[in-house]
């Protein structure tokens, strides 16, 4: 919900009814965009999240993982990585735009969204 | 026992004992763990509560005492000395580490780092960072500076206003950079190019490399890079050549990667040619997938992709994982990054031999690469710059709101080899050399787009497998800046990174 520039984001909610489809975002405007930034943020456990000015606009899929540092030589560290990125997709669900993160089935709708099925 | 005993992390009024130093003797880590001059409050990324109690800096310092003593992989080369006598934990980890250097001079540790955890645990969209879509290199850093496009992202302002490989920044907005001496110059410069302000707008004077010059105005925003790129199928007098850049182990690359092998294998490339110059590692995950599509099955089956190597005291398994040391195989199938489902079969070329291109920002997981491929005999032919020379990993571990970064691990193919310190040098490379492999020095070529094949370390490349040698002549001249032959080559700069920028880009 959009309230005079504050997001009031939905928690998550269960599988919609209807089916869902892989989607991908549309003219993605700058509440669109806050929203999305603000429910990727509270999902990884985190007060902010930089993403792409178009995310989800392609496959829409989006991987999040740890913000890459560099040392005072200008190398990545540690550079040997272990783990994996987190996996979220967007479905739509009738008129619903759906941010699902894969690994754990979590969902949210964005609010502010519009997509389209791929 | 020469360490009292800490008395901490019950909170309450009593002050917590301070411990005690006694050379050579240590109490666990965990002793000491957690106790801290400033508990953090409240809950940190996984929703769990922060496990800080009241303690002192001393605690801290003889956390990051026994934490080394523990884990470090050349713990036995670290001097001992009385953590007391250090004005803050910085300055006590920075001697927690070997003193020794390597033959060729250079410091053995050079690895040692430690940042906010607050900034360790932040997370963004793979890829992801804010300018303008241009990957810079820092050629010199001071008067005359030398700034250039490594390459440019597609559809991106940089792309989209004609910033191609090699081209200079002569001026931003209205400042000389290539002799700006003023402070209050030099900061809007750095922030111009390095770190500007999403929706920001600068406009740049440009030298293009055909010597035209054009002044573009371009606005910041988020863009995610693509780390795979200029996928091309090339010919030559030993058959079909593919080529590709692999720029970063990020998890969008899995699923480039797969697209791109697969593409090479349906076309029958008999050779390929890996551009690495500019990939400082990441995912291991992906290395050893891309090490398993190069090599194939038949070469990988039972064979080990890396097997790391624990200080003396764990031998046989990960100390902070539990897990039994045991070899890694090459991973065949997809790990579900980006190329979905996992558990699928990766494509394969079964190649003999490979050909990388590198360059000093060939780091960590790309080394990997090449060192675990020649692990089964698979021949890698070397061309351009020698790598950064990081076998070495650690697990990042957090106290007390620091995130340290010291030397776990060393990883070792399937010879059991994994000493390169001082990296990769292709034959024929002067100065600090490395591990040497067949191939030929070649200097990074501005004046030509990477998958060119004039681009003169891709045009050395082809000319090596053609002819098992090098060119005589520098492959580009035009730009005067391809050297072959030329030991420590010149135009391999600096690729900002966020600390690398916060310490130095460019200086007066």
């Amino acid at each position: 919900m959009w309230l005079g520039g504050l997001i009031l984001l939905a928690g998550c909610i269960q599988p919609a009814a209807v089916p869902e489809t892989p989607a991908s975002l549309i003219d993605p405007d700058a509440a669109s965009r806050a929203e999305l930034q603000a429910v990727v943020a509270a999902a990884i456990g985190q007060t902010s999240v930089q993403l792409a000015d178009d995310a989800l606009t392609g496959d829409g899929v989006l991987l999040i993982e740890r913000t890459p540092r560099t040392d005072d030589l200008g190398r990545r560290q540690p550079g040997r990585d272990f783990g994996a990125p987190r996996r979220f997709q967007l479905f739509r669900a009738g008129t619903d735009c759906i941010l699902i993160e894969v690994d754990t089935d979590r969902r949210w709708v964005l609010e502010q969204a519009r997509c389209v099925a791929l | 026992m020469g360490v009292g005993g800490s008395g901490g992390g019950s909170g309450g009024d009593t002050a917590p004992t301070q411990p005690q130093w006694t050379e050579g003797e240590f109490e666990p880590a965990s002793t000491f763990a957690a106790q801290c001059e400033t508990p953090r409050t409240g809950f940190n990324a996984d929703g769990r509560r922060f496990p800080d109690q009241p303690g002192s800096l001393l605690h801290e310092k003889h956390w990051l005492r026994s934490f080394s003593h523990e884990l470090y992989l050349w713990f036995d080369e670290i001097i001992d000395q009385d953590p007391a006598l250090f004005e803050s934990t910085l300055d006590y980890f920075d001697v927690l580490k070997t003193q020794e250097l390597l033959p060729t001079g250079r410091p053995k540790d050079n690895f040692h780092f430690a940042i906010p955890t607050a900034e360790w645990e932040q997370q963004s969209q793979s890829g992801v960072t804010a300018g303008y879509g241009a990957r810079w290199v820092v050629l010199a850093a001071t008067v005359p500076r030398d700034v250039v496009v490594a390459f440019s992202e597609p559809n991106t302002p940089a792309s989209d206003s004609g910033l191609v490989r090699g081209t200079r920044v002569l001026e931003v907005d209205g400042i000389d950079v290539v002799n700006a001496s003023s402070q209050a110059d030099l900061a809007v410069i750095n922030e111009a190019i390095f770190r500007p302000a999403p929706g920001s707008s600068h406009t740049f004077t440009l030298a293009l490399p055909d010597d035209s010059q054009a002044i573009v105005t371009m606005t910041a925003g988020n863009f995610a890079s693509s780390p795979v790129q200029n996928v091309r199928f090339l010919t030559s007098a030993v058959g079909k050549v593919g080529y590709l850049t692999f720029n970063d182990h990020i998890g969008p690359a899995e699923r480039q990667l797969v697209d791109a092998i697969r593409d090479l294998r349906d076309e029958g490339v008999d050779e390929l040619i890996l551009d690495l110059r500019y990939n400082g590692g990441g995912f291991l995950t992906i290395a050893s997938q891309l090490a398993y599509m190069i090599a194939g099955s038949q070469a990988t089956e039972g064979r080990a992709f890396e097997t790391l190597r624990f200080n003396s005291k764990h031998p046989t398994r990960n100390p902070v994982t539990g897990e039994r040391l045991d070899p890694v195989p090459f991973r065949s199938t997809t790990a579900g990054f980006s190329a979905s489902p996992s558990g699928q079969p990766l494509p394969e070329l079964g190649l003999s031999r490979l050909v990388v291109l590198t360059g000093s920002n060939t780091c960590s997981a790309s080394e990997t690469i090449i060192n675990s491929l020649r692990g089964i005999d698979l021949e890698v032919i070397q061309i351009g710059a020698r790598t950064c020379g990081k076998p070495y990993g650690t697990y990042p571990t957090g106290n007390c709101g620091t995130t340290w970064f010291t030397t776990m691990f060393q990883g070792v193919n399937d010879a059991g080899f994994g000493d390169y310190p001082d990296g990769f040098s292709p034959s024929g490379s002067t100065g600090i050399v490395g591990v040497t492999l067949p191939g030929c020095a070649v200097g990074d070529d501005f004046s030509q787009p990477l998958g060119d094949e004039q681009e003169a370390r891709l045009a050395a490349g082809l000319a090596f497998l053609e002819t098992g040698s090098c060119p005589i002549a520098p492959a580009v001249a035009a730009s005067g800046r391809a050297r072959l032959g030329s030991g420590e080559l010149s135009g391999e700069g600096e690729m900002p990174g966020p600390e690398w920028l916060r310490n130095r880009i460019l200086l007066p």
